[in-house]
């Protein structure tokens, strides 16, 4: 045994060497252990098609988009049924119909809309909309003299440098779903409004005028002063997007928009700032947020504050969330608002979320969970649990998607639509 | 004794010096490998136009199609997806340009920034798959073999990106022998769990480069037990009328994407 351990040494040092030659290879084949584990495609190169040449067709498929259709006429109609059970006050046990509230509505909506490009430099479009609902018009026969003009609009293109949308049309700014302070163009879709795009300079670079009866002193003489006019464009450093709005009215003043986004970890992380000035002294907003999805499953949140002390400000406006329309953002201070969304609940074609909002000012709130399901061709069906907390008078309690404003209710929804 | 020692620490340090070199050689001709493989897929004079058929199954059967029309610059990594089908979904846009993409929904006209969102309409098919090939630059092999896979004579490389931007920080792929094109790639997560199955077996000579013709995506994370077998997500990619048509810069704008929406 004596001079064992020097014996083996020449071994160890060999055995060392060529470990550390083949280290790197070792490190990949953890990765795996099985190049076909179960995936079955490995029999697809048993005796695959031969590669082909393929002639290049020289299809331009800008032509699908730009002017192909010549134009395209569709709709839709849709009748809602609707079922509510709730308590305008949290139920007590020992007198359960204590404040028991029940709702019974339906709502018909059709849509038409046209889509024309006679050219590849031409395109006009519209949606216009018709709505019967028994419980505000009183009536029960469709009233064809309300009929909406969604949107109608014109676009022109210049030799693919430059843009022009003029009609009426919306428009989105800004990147919050719940709190929207960023959008400064959100009442555009309100009445006439012309962009003017710069598609390949910078990111895009947008200019845009708005007018609405709303901006003008006498309606009846308008002057161009008082339409409202803005800009807006994009700037990407690495992965940071950085975006700039501005937008100004003789009246409401001046606001402006600082926008970031980036990605981190696989989760996006955005904020909004705008700064507005009347005259008097500025006041601020902020809004930050993340989103972040695991296949079917999504987690979205979003804080705002919102500096100024008015309790509804005009261009922070409702929301359009995964859920529903709970009305949000009107609040002075701090608010919050999470949202959790999972798609094929179980293997099936359902869905569900919950969100939540907050309002840090008078401790109002709103949960609201909800299941969606389409069993049949041309039909879906909705069920919504809102629960309201805070005092009688809080936002959300006055501002939830309740129109009885029920503590806590459910609240069945039946749709049957069909488009043509 | 000793010197019976010292012989075989010499052996032991030629072997090892002679597998570092033989490592390096095999680092130089993974590059050079990698560096083919990625300029026989990559249109870097032309634009590349064509449609996109993706058809996916769920384990147990249910399925869905998806129609597409994509526009390609690789030498600007830039791409721009316009779905066709199905009705519900038309309009709706992909617009990647360098590291960024943004996606466009038609119905609330508004556009969202992210490269987090990387599964395409909910297929296995990632947003990373419409780029030009980039293995050279995104990835270093890490080990190699040669293996058969069907009637392929293949080179096995296993890679490890070289930054976070890539959508998998691992990648095992087949590489054919005489053409240099991937036959099967396996995505893995940084731990090693297996995550993605593609198979290529079909390519098509677009001008003087290749595209695949039908490629079968497996999402080895989407599986159920049905009958005592496993089955997994699966989608088929087929690749269609190919155009080399050049496209005006415009093309690869947010402007563009909602211009032509509808």
């Amino acid at each position: 045994m004596r001079g064992g351990p020097f014996r083996r040494a020449p071994l160890v040092l060999v055995a060392a060497v060529l470990a550390l030659g083949s280290m790197r290879g070792l490190s990949a084949q953890d990765a795996s252990t099985s190049s076909d584990p179960g995936s079955g495609v490995d029999n697809l190169f048993s005796n695959p098609e031969g590669d082909t040449t393929t002639a290049d067709s020289g299809a331009d498929y800008r032509a699908t988009f730009e002017s192909a259709p010549k134009t395209k006429v569709s709709g839709d109609l849709s009748g809602s049924f609707g079922l509510g059970l709730g308590w305008t006050q949290w139920p007590e046990l020992a007198d359960p119909r204590a404040g028991l509230a029940t709702s019974v509505g339906f709502l018909g909506t059709t849509t038409a809309s046209f889509d024309a490009r006679p050219d590849s430099s031409f395109h006009a479009a519209g949606t216009f909309s018709l709505t019967y609902d028994p419980r505000t018009s009183g009536s029960y026969v469709w009233d064809f003299s309300s009929i909406a003009i969604s949107e109608l609009y014109g676009d022109y293109n210049l030799n693919d440098s430059l843009y022009l949308r003029f009609g009426q049309f919306g428009m989105s700014w800004g990147q919050g779903r719940l709190f929207m302070p960023g959008n400064l163009v959100s009442d555009a879709s309100s009445g006439f409004a012309l962009r003017l795009s710069l598609p390949t300079l910078l990111s895009g670079l947008s200019f845009v005028a708005l007018a609405q009866p709303s901006f003008f002193a006498t309606a009846s003489s308008p002057s161009w002063r008082e339409i409202a006019v803005g800009a807006t464009t994009d700037m990407v450093f690495g992965g940071l997007r950085v975006g700039f709005g501005g937008r100004y009215q003789l009246y409401s003043g001046a606001r402006g928009l600082l926008s970031l986004k980036t990605t981190l970890f696989g989760t996006d992380l955005f904020a909004d700032g705008v700064a507005s000035s009347n005259g008097a002294d500025p006041t601020f907003q902020t809004m930050a947020g993340f989103f972040r999805e695991w296949g079917d499953f999504k987690v979205y949140g979003e804080w705002y504050w919102n500096g100024s002390s008015s309790m509804a400000s005009s261009w922070a406006t409702s929301t359009d969330s995964l859920l529903s329309s709970a009305t949000a953002g009107g609040t002075p201070g701090q608010s919050l608002g999470l949202v959790f969304a999972l798609q094929h609940i179980l293997g099936t074609g359902v869905s569900g979320g919950l969100q939540w909002l907050h309002a840090f000012v008078d401790g109002s709130g709103i949960v609201v969970a909800g299941l969606s399901d389409s069993p049949w061709n041309h039909v879906t069906i909705k069920v919504a649990v809102p629960a309201t907390y805070g005092a009688s008078e809080g936002y959300y309690v006055q501002n939830g998607v309740d129109s009885k404003k029920r503590r806590i209710a459910c609240l069945v929804v039946v749709t049957i639509e069909s488009g043509f | 004794m000793r010197r019976k020692t010292l012989v075989a620490s010499v052996i032991g340090l030629a072997l090892g010096a002679s597998m570092t070199l033989w490592a390096q050689a095999s680092d130089s001709e993974s590059a050079s490998l990698l560096a083919r493989v990625d300029k026989q897929v990559t249109f870097a004079d032309t634009d590349f136009s064509a449609e996109y058929l993706i058809v996916k199954r769920d384990p147990g059967g249910a399925m869905s199609t998806t129609r597409a029309v994509i526009f390609r610059r690789d030498r600007d990594k830039e791409f721009l997806v316009l779905v066709l089908e199905p009705e519900i979904d038309k309009g709706k846009g992909y617009l990647k340009v360098g590291d960024n993409l943004w996606l466009y929904d038609p119905v609330g006209k508004s556009f969202t920034f992210t490269s987090a969102k990387e599964r395409f309409e909910n297929s296995s098919v990632r947003t990373s798959d419409f780029n030009g090939s980039d293995f050279s630059g995104d990835y270093r092999a890490v080990a190699s073999r040669r293996e058969q896979l069907g009637k392929f004579d293949c080179t096995v490389l296993d890679l490890e990106a070289r930054n976070d931007s890539v959508s998998f920080p691992k990648q095992r792929i087949w590489v054919s022998s005489g053409d240099d094109l991937v036959r099967k790639v396996e995505d893995y997560s940084l731990s090693g769990q297996l995550m993605r199955t593609t198979a290529i077996p079909t390519y098509q000579r677009v001008g003087d480069r290749w595209v695949p013709l039908m490629m079968v995506i497996v999402d080895n994370l989407k599986s159920r037990v049905i009958g005592g077998r496993t089955e997994y997500e699966r989608t088929t990619v087929t690749i269609s009328k190919p155009s080399l048509k050049g496209l005006p810069d415009s093309v690869y704008t947010k402007d563009y994407l909602e211009r032509v929406s509808q």
